[in-house]
């Protein structure tokens, strides 16, 4: 669990001010690298194989063969474990079903590159009229180093390049029987899991070894597979000191690519993917429509995006920042003039919106809601757990959980739900996520304002952790400068990073990295960087 | 032969899962007309036993198959407990089993059964009770659940060792123990196409004969062998997941090797229309029962072909917030914020009964032998909670439908006065399909012994 | 129904002299407009009516600033109806033919009106400018103008209030200045305005010169109101006689119109325009910013 400390900004975050203010020279200033005492010597997360994820095996197949390829609209079902898919990707299994989705997913790959000369051409250097044995072991060899990133041994390489020819020789063709050792590299547990395991000849002293290394790296940055620059550099050794790995990083997070796989990051952070099935009450919400969640999820992204690569504005920001990116369906939700008539357009969003920063956009308040209703708790309990990375506990059971329904004397959900801070079996828990969530009552449960419910005015006021705030939009200010959210980013990009539960990462080292992070202006792509450069994320350190 | 192609095709530049635009192209289910098999004079089937031999099958020819029905939520006990016990005329259903009248014949209810498990976590305890036996473990399930139980012990002769299905939007809830999920299939057309495709045999039709299914199982092999070479590099908690991915491995190769044997003769065995629906939301409303249908439907004829003799279906699942057809609100949230007697949780109940009697119903019109498809197996309907607005765990929701091929009582109310071990049922669902189990279970939830008020 | 519609011309004039009008009070001084905070709100009309009268009981307006009792030369013979508020002399000689055309084509013309708003044909606007209080200002500009895009509806089939829509500049706003909104109402006249309706194939063209028209607006943020004017009896007929319209309702609309005409007498005092009035309910919506 996170120690408590004040980082150098909080007081003007608190003031609801830009953090910015804390540095007017944020934007000019260079990253700053290591300037500070070395990494506390602590044991690192032991090594566990993870999983490719779904959208990490779309982005692979995308980038290694073409967007093009058409893939099975369900792979593998993907685990949330402690809030995120790598770390779920690092614990669970492959289903039997899951075997079977990957089989066929590899031959439909395999032969839509065959049959596709662009694609084709683009890994075999052969007419395929004969059966051509140099030929297939180079396609292999070179397919094989990109999706398992790293080189085949002589021994695996004899392995696919055998199936290959045996199909060939079997079906007469050359092609046909490339796509079985095309679709033999991507069944194989070499492609499926990424494995990082630190026992290379090559590898430094408890550390993982360059091919590895690209392969984390590109997976924390990119969501995606290591591609042939990258793993140039792993072939030169560049990936394991310390001098060429910053060079490496810092070209990668100039990279476009690191946009998205940032964009996945956050997305799994705040469960973004979930908007894809959100399900409201149409008779209730007439702004319900099938575009609205995966509109909120791009406005969510979009302004994480700004704010990271084109600002490199400091993070508690992204909870008082006015500037969002909407398109008509929430611009009419929110009740602002839509910018642009196609698409997504950059606003401001009004003060008498009473709308700002993340906690304002419809991907929170109505992913954070019931199907009919607000939901007190499910706000309260995403920012307590999402934002500031504090456990809450499950209720207790044989518990009557029922709230009243509503009644002349109590119509606002805060006068319903008051018997949960009364009742000493619930307040426990309910103290602490029922006053954010209640923050949040003027926005219903799709993230429209409203001023009353059922008639009655809406009193959003309460206090975080010792400090005020009137309403919603006070709450992001004072959000913003909680002194435990930006130790709880730090926390969850080496988790997202490094796959590892809480309990494996040393306190120690999340504080340091929150150190740094807070000295470093809490500018995200400093903390990408700290993160890529971690003993934890490397290896370095004793296994605990 | 290669796999089945899927017919939901994504760009691999597109991230997101798109499963509801997958769905909804397509219309509503064809026919559920399958015409009156005949009967014929059956011949033994070597499919049909395996090593125990007889002591799987129905009349020595028939297997035995279980399925779970689960539902999240559970129900609303005093409306649910029969008021009286016995057999037949002795006993009445209940207002909120009322639902299953047509099938009363069949049904064993057992009531006053408990979870032994200390209730720590709100319907996670009560799933863990119902479904392992097992207490939870940090991150969840602890155990097998009791499908997968029984498919170590009776799925090992089918085409699929045990088949997941959903008929709302989840994973479902079958694991092989912690951190391994099965997870359920939710559009009706993609297990349509798993179960009865391109590589699905009817009786009468010829095996597959295809050398690309001999390349397909060598292709395996070297996947196997990877596997197996990674084992031995990597800790105990990534051996017991390679080992896991291991046998889904050596399942499909297993179920390739089958694709070439010829299909058993099963009298009520027929490719099943394919599922043509648009299961996708209606109205904001998710069509649970519809989808329900269709899956049960798909499930009956899986067990009639004797692709697998163990399902596992998740109408829905703990937690659930599905909006039912009339409800204000969403399930899950109905059972804590709904006030009074909870009209709209009895109301949702009472469909989630209707759906059961649906499942019910699809697998007691396939006949086989003297009886039906129902009679040799057992369905056992459960859900994680009785009452959810407590989350309480005792006098747990179960319905058994079929015998197990005379195993259990029919048109029975059994009710246990001293709060019997629920795990107590899940030892002699275990003794029903044949597996000589006399203790289950684990911590609080240990039990030694079947019910034997169950037993016909 | 649609080639009855086709071309059919329905001009609207308004007032029969611009200074004889009392029932509008527009006199307010233009320098008083507009402050430095004053912004713009908009509604489009989301359904649209034919007025009816009942008991002689009508909404509209005092077209032609006379209260006839259907005796006089005024109004060429018609009386002239109270509104619901108690405003005498209300011009609305269409409303009082509607049950006879109930089973004709041109009825139809409602149901097809309608229709086009919800598919984004014909999108209305009523709008204030230079609004310091959209409640009570007592400068503002009123004005009738289009807006064109697809509609957002809600699921309940409504247009969504604070949807963006754009304008439709190719057609010119019909603007009053310098009027007032009181408790949320706004009336202004003259409004000089030619609307054109595509529906469909058929194509209708509003001419209302000098007309009127009044904005309440509610607490939900929704409005309503009214907007009337005279329709050119020649035009219609000849209009009509042009077209394939069944001949019964050309039977009909011959004999009626000239009866129940109302409006602009020529000099043997035959009235050459009938008053219609439209009501109408209204939904907030913004504009895009204009290039």
């Amino acid at each position: 669990m996170l120690s408590f400390r004040f980082p150098r900004c909080a007081t003007l975050a608190l003031a609801m001010v830009s953090a910015l203010a804390c540095d007017p020279d944020a934007e000019s200033k260079p990253l700053p690298h290591g300037d500070r005492g070395a990494a506390p010597e602590v044991g690192v997360p032991a090594p566990r194989l993870k999983r490719l994820t779904a959208p990490q095996y779309r982005r692979i197949i995308a980038d290694v063969f073409s967007p093009d390829v058409l893939l099975p609209a369900t792979l593998e079902t993907d685990e949330r474990i402690e809030g995120l898919f790598q770390v779920g990707a690092a614990n669970t299994t492959i289903s039997s079903y899951g075997v079977e989705k990957y089989e066929g997913a590899a031959y439909d790959i395999a032969e839509q590159v065959l049959t596709t000369a662009a694609m084709r051409s683009r890994w075999v250097d052969c007419s395929g009229e004969t059966i051509d044995e140099v030929c297939a072991t180079d396609a292999l060899d070179a397919l094989g180093q990109r999706l398992w990133r790293r080189p085949l041994s002589d021994a695996e390489l004899a392995t696919v390049t055998d199936l290959a020819l045996l199909a060939a020789d079997t079906l007469s063709d050359f092609d046909s029987g490339l796509e079985y050792g095309i679709a033999a590299l991507l069944m194989s547990p070499h492609f499926l899991y990424r494995v990082e395991l630190g026992d290379g000849p090559e590898a430094p002293a408890g550390g993982y070894d360059d091919w590895e290394m690209a392969s984390r790296l590109s997976f924390f940055l990119w969501d995606s597979t290591p591609d042939g620059a990258l793993l140039e550099d792993a072939e030169a050794g560049r990936l394991t000191d310390e001098a060429t790995l910053k060079a490496v990083i810092d070209r990668m997070l100039a990279d476009p690519r690191t946009r998205e796989g940032v964009g996945a990051l956050f997305s799994e952070m705040l469960h973004l993917d979930e908007l894809d099935s959100l399900t409201k009450d149409p008779n209730v919400f007439t702004y319900m429509s099938d575009e609205l969640g995966p509109s909120a999820r791009t406005e969510t992204l979009s302004v994480i995006e700004r704010h990271i690569f084109d600002d490199d504005a400091p993070y508690p920001v992204l909870f008082t920042t006015r500037r969002t990116f909407v398109d008509r369906t929430l611009a009419a939700l929110y009740n602002v003039p839509a910018p642009t008539p196609e698409g997504f357009g950059a606003l401001e969003l009004p003060i008498e919106s009473g709308r700002r920063g993340l906690l304002g956009h419809a991907s929170f308040l109505a992913l954070q809601a019931h199907a009919a209703s607000t939901s007190v708790t499910r706000r309260g309990i995403f920012v307590r757990e999402v934002l500031l990375c504090t456990t809450i506990p499950e209720p207790p059971a044989n518990v009557n959980t029922s709230i009243p329904e509503v009644a002349e004397d109590a119509l606002t959900m805060r006068e319903r739900i008051a018997v949960h801070l009364e009742d000493p079996t619930c307040a426990g828990c309910h103290r602490i996520t029922d006053p954010i969530g209640l923050a949040f009552e003027n926005f219903d449960g799709l993230g429209q304002w409203r001023d009353t419910e059922n008639g009655a005015w809406i009193d959003p006021a309460g206090n975080l952790d010792g400090t005020d705030f009137v309403d919603a939009w006070e709450l992001g200010g004072v959000v913003a400068g909680h002194p435990v959210l930006t130790p709880c980013l730090t926390e969850t990009l080496l988790q997202y990073a490094t796959g590892a539960s809480v309990e494996e990462l040393d306190e120690a080292l999340i504080d340091w990295h929150a150190e740094g992070f807070s000295d470093a202006d809490h500018r995200v792509l400093w903390l990408l960087r700290d993160v890529a450069l971690s003993p934890a994320f490397r290896g370095l350190g004793s296994v605990e | 032969m290669k796999p089945p192609k899927s017919r939901f095709w994504l760009p691999a530049a597109r991230t997101w899962n798109p499963s509801r635009g997958a769905l909804s192209r397509r219309s509503v289910l064809r026919g559920v007309a399958r015409g009156a098999a005949v009967a014929i004079g059956l011949p033994p089937l070597q499919a049909m036993f395996d090593g125990n031999g007889a002591a799987y099958a129905c009349d020595g020819i028939l297997p035995v198959r279980f399925g779970l029905w689960f539902w999240g939520n559970g129900n609303l006990p005093d409306r649910w407990v029969p008021d009286e016990t016995g057999d037949g005329d002795a006993w009445a259903l209940s207002e909120q089993l009322a639902p299953l009248a047509a099938h009363k014949s069949k049904l064993l209810i057992p009531t006053g059964l408990d979870c032994k498990l200390d209730n720590t976590s709100p319907h996670g305890s009560g799933l863990a009770g119902i479904l392992t036996g097992v207490p939870r473990v940090s991150f969840g399930i602890g155990g097998p659940t009791i499908d997968q139980v029984i498919a170590q012990g009776i799925g090992g002769d089918t085409i699929y060792r045990s088949i997941q299905t959903a008929a709302s939007d989840t994973s479902g809830e079958s694991w092989n123990g912690p951190n391994s999920r099965n997870p359920a299939e939710t559009d009706p057309y993609a297990f349509y196409a798993r179960m009865f495709g391109d590589t699905f045999v009817a009786p009468g039709e010829d095996a597959t004969v295809d050398p690309r299914l001999g390349l397909r199982r060598s292709v395996l092999d070297a996947v196997m062998g990877d596997i197996s070479a990674l084992n031995s590099r990597v800790g105990a908690e990534d051996r017991a997941r390679l080992e896991q991915h291991l046998t889904g491995v050596r399942e499909l190769e297993t179920r390739l090797a089958r694709l070439e044997e010829d299909p058993p003769e099963l009298e009520s065995c027929e490719r099943p229309s394919e599922p043509t629906g648009d299961f996708s939301d209606l109205d904001g409303r998710a069509q649970v029962r519809v989808r329900n249908q269709v899956m049960s439907e798909l499930i009956a004829m899986a067990f009639a072909c004797d692709q697998t003799r163990v399902a596992a279906h998740f109408v829905t699942t703990p937690v659930s917030d599905v909006l039912f057809p009339n409800a204000s609100s969403g399930h899950h949230d109905l059972t804590h914020n709904e006030g009074g007697s909870q009209p709209q949780v009895h109301d949702i109940t009472l469909q989630l009964m209707e759906c059961l009697a649906d499942t019910i119903g699809l697998l007691d019109a396939i006949p086989e032998g003297d009886g039906t498809l129902l009679d040799n197996m057992v369905l056992f309907a459960t859900s994680e909670v009785s009452l959810a607005q407590t989350h309480s765990i005792v006098n747990m929701p179960v319905v058994l439908a079929g015998s197990a091929c005379g195993f259990f009582k029919q048109d029975h109310h059994y009710r246990s006065l001293s709060g019997d071990n629920v795990t107590k049922l899940l030892i002699s669902l275990q003794q029903a399909v044949g597996m000589s189990v006399s203790s289950f279970g684990d911590g609080a939830a240990a039990a030694t012994g079947g019910l034997s008020g169950l037993e016909a | 129904m649609e080639r009855a519609l086709r071309a059919l011309v329905l001009a609207t004039t308004v007032g029969c002299s611009s200074g004889d009008s009392d029932a509008f009070d527009s006199g307010k001084d233009a320098a008083a407009c507009g402050g430095a905070a004053a912004t713009q709100m908009h509604w489009v009309i989301d359904s649209l009516y034919f007025a009816g009268v009942n008991d002689g009981v009508s909404n509209g307006f005092d077209l032609d600033g006379h209260t006839s009792n259907g005796t006089g030369a005024d109004g060429c013979g018609r009386a002239d109806f109270t509104s619901p508020d108690g405003t005498t002399g209300i011009d609305n000689a269409f409303g009082e033919v509607l049950p006879a055309l109930e089973n004709t084509e041109f009825i139809a013309a409602e149901a097809l009106i309608n229709a086009t708003i919800r598919t984004g044909e014909l999108m209305l606007l009523v709008s204030m400018d230079h609004v310091d209080d959209g409640m009570t200002d007592d400068c503002i500009d009123l004005s009738l103008g289009r807006a064109s895009g697809v509609p957002m509806l809600g699921t309940d089939e409504a247009f969504l209030p604070g949807q963006t829509l754009a304008r439709d500049s190719s057609f010119d706003n019909a603007i009053v200045t310098n009027t007032a909104v009181v408790d949320g109402v706004a009336v202004g006249s003259p409004i000089t305005a030619t609307i054109p309706i595509q529906i469909l194939d058929a194509a209708i063209e509003f001419e209302i010169l000098d007309g009127a028209v009044r904005l309440e607006q509610h607490e939900d943020g929704l409005a309503s109101g009214v907007f009337a004017g005279g329709l050119d009896i020649a035009t219609i007929i000849n209009v009509v006689a042009n077209e394939g319209v069944a001949q019964e309702l050309k039977d009909l609309l011959s004999s009626v119109l000239y009866v129940v005409a109302d409006l602009a007498p020529d000099e043997s005092g035959e009235c050459q325009q009938l008053s219609i009035t439209f009501e109408y309910t209204a939904t907030p919506v913004y504009l895009f910013a204009e290039e």
